[in-house]
């Protein structure tokens, strides 16, 4: 569910926006949900996902910050990927707010589109792999530069089945604790756009925190 | 005169005997499109009858004519994977030969056929490139053309206008990423938790089958169809897709991916060399 349906004004999301900054924890019931390693489903108007291959996690969703918050804690996984966001993606600008993190290897806005096909990875904490990727050149957005790399992938698993596609990775990785960040998702389509790397029609976005090689560690983090 | 009569009796049992389909084929009647969901609905496209394969060609099917099974999921009655548009191809003629019938394509494994360029984004994938032509008169085995698995997949002129083949929800028809598994998985796609449902191919025809009797056509194994991938047809009699390109279509979704692949509108294409263990096809014949 996009943002727009949640919240009906701009000047709520910057109402919204300054709660989280303020630190206030007291709004809202404080209703929670609890998913053990694995879930999926809806919780205040949000996608949320948690998927946990081996080891334990446990994430725990709040009404907190206006329905966008959630925290995991994990423990000796071998692969956890778990977060909020919307569906279908687009051009929207991401407000996301990561009260703590650790252990973890990445905390990226990700997503898909189909026609063509290609996955998306925004990248706000940590480092994405690009060892086997073309470096395309970089874009700024939102008061900082990300290296843009291709990377095709032939034959894999795709959305859509067996497939031949592309993804596109916006590496930074150097947002902080504790304040409130944007991801204004159309300056990267727009500059992937003008390098020659299309999307098509979007599918689900999310920022997700991803985990692996038996890590252990924790997140809390708000999306609006 | 009862020589005569004789004579036309037999003709007769004759012209019966050959118009009932193959075993295990059923006879599409052609005519224009009556599916609204088709993207060929009201563009004034005709096909010809046909003779289509009730289910996909399983590994039982492919075993007992190329030896070998390629399929990364073991099972008689499961659909054959792994196999390439050209194997398909390969399977059909021989197949044809085994059984007696003419072959329907030509097949020149010599000559890279000129049709087939490199993709404009990842560049020459195919590194096979046979060059390959039908044989309109052959009555063997052949894929069928995308327009033909369309309507035979819409139900043909019995159609309800499904946005499934045979349904409207994908989870009676289909076997796609959700209910291919060990669990029904819900929430978004992801392939880590995908693998850990062991998600897989199921044997052919255990799903609600559509309005002509077809199994399988939504979900299990995406098929491949003839058409190179290009723009659609409108005003034609059994279209044949584009003169050349660089993917070749395949329809009705699979175990892997997303319910919307299962649609049998929708459209996807793959290079003709290239394989997934969701990727297989089911045959047709000419009338």
């Amino acid at each position: 569910m996009h943002l727009a349906r949640f919240v009906s004004s701009r000047t709520m999301q910057v109402l919204f926006a300054a709660l989280v900054m303020a630190g206030c924890a007291a709004i809202g019931a404080d209703a929670q949900t609890t998913v053990q390693n694995n879930g999926t489903g809806t919780n205040n108007g949000y996608f949320y996902s948690l998927y946990t291959s081996s080891g334990s996690a446990t994430m725990t969703l709040t009404d907190d910050y206006g329905g966008g918050n959630y925290s995991i804690s994990w423990s000796g996984v071998g692969d956890m990927v778990g977060g909020k966001g919307w569906n279908p993606g687009g051009s929207i600008s991401v407000g996301y707010n990561v009260g703590a993190a650790n252990g973890y290897n990445t905390i990226s806005v990700y997503g898909w589109t189909t026609n063509p096909l290609v996955e998306y990875y925004i990248t706000e904490f940590g480092s994405l792999y690009t060892a086997d990727a073309t470096y395309k050149g970089s874009v700024s957005s939102d008061g900082h530069t990300y290296d843009t790399y291709e990377h095709e992938q032939v034959n894999q698993p795709s959305i859509e089945g067996t497939a031949t596609f592309e993804q596109y990775l916006d590496a930074w990785g150097g947002s902080s604790i504790g304040s409130n960040h944007t991801v204004t998702t159309g300056n990267h389509f727009n500059n992937w756009k003008n390098l020659g790397m299309p999307l098509g029609n979007f599918n689900y976005m999310i920022l997700g925190t991803e985990a692996y090689n038996g890590a252990s560690g924790y997140v809390n983090a708000t999306v609006w | 005169m009862r020589k005569q009569l004789a004579a036309a009796a037999i003709l007769f049992l004759v012209g019966a005997c050959s118009a009932q389909p193959p075993d295990n084929f059923v006879l599409v009647k052609g005519g224009t499109f009556k599916n609204r969901t088709s993207n060929y609905y009201e563009k004034n496209i005709f096909l010809s009858d046909f003779y289509i394969g009730k289910y996909d060609v399983t590994q039982e099917d492919w075993v007992e004519v190329m030896g070998t099974n390629p399929s990364r999921f073991k099972g008689g009655d499961l659909p054959v994977e792994m196999v390439s548009w050209y194997d398909a191809i390969d399977y059909c003629n021989r197949r044809s030969i085994e059984e007696g019938l003419q072959p329907y394509y030509k097949i020149d494994r010599k000559t890279k056929d000129p049709d087939n360029r490199p993709n404009p984004r990842f560049g020459d994938l195919d590194d096979i490139k046979w060059t390959v032509l039908r044989n309109p008169g052959g009555d063997g085995y052949r894929l069928p053309t995308e327009a033909e698995w369309e309507y035979a997949a819409g139900g043909g002129q019995s159609s309800r206008s499904y946005i499934y083949s045979g349904g409207n929800l994908a989870d009676e028809v289909a076997w796609y990423w959700r209910n291919s598994g060990d669990n029904y998985l819900t929430g978004y796609w992801y392939w880590p938790e995908i693998v850990e449902n062991h998600d897989r191919t199921m044997p052919v025809g255990r799903k609600k089958p559509n309005e002509l009797g077809l199994y399988d056509m939504s979900g299990n194994v995406r098929e491949w169809c003839w058409d190179w991938y290009g723009d659609l047809k409108t005003n034609a009699t059994n279209p044949q897709g584009s003169p050349g390109g660089f993917s070749r279509v395949w329809k009705g979704g699979g175990w892997m991916g997303a319910d919307f692949c299962t649609a049998t509108a929708y459209r996807g294409s793959l290079a003709a060399n290239g394989k997934g263990p969701d990727q297989g096809f089911r045959v047709c014949r000419n009338k």
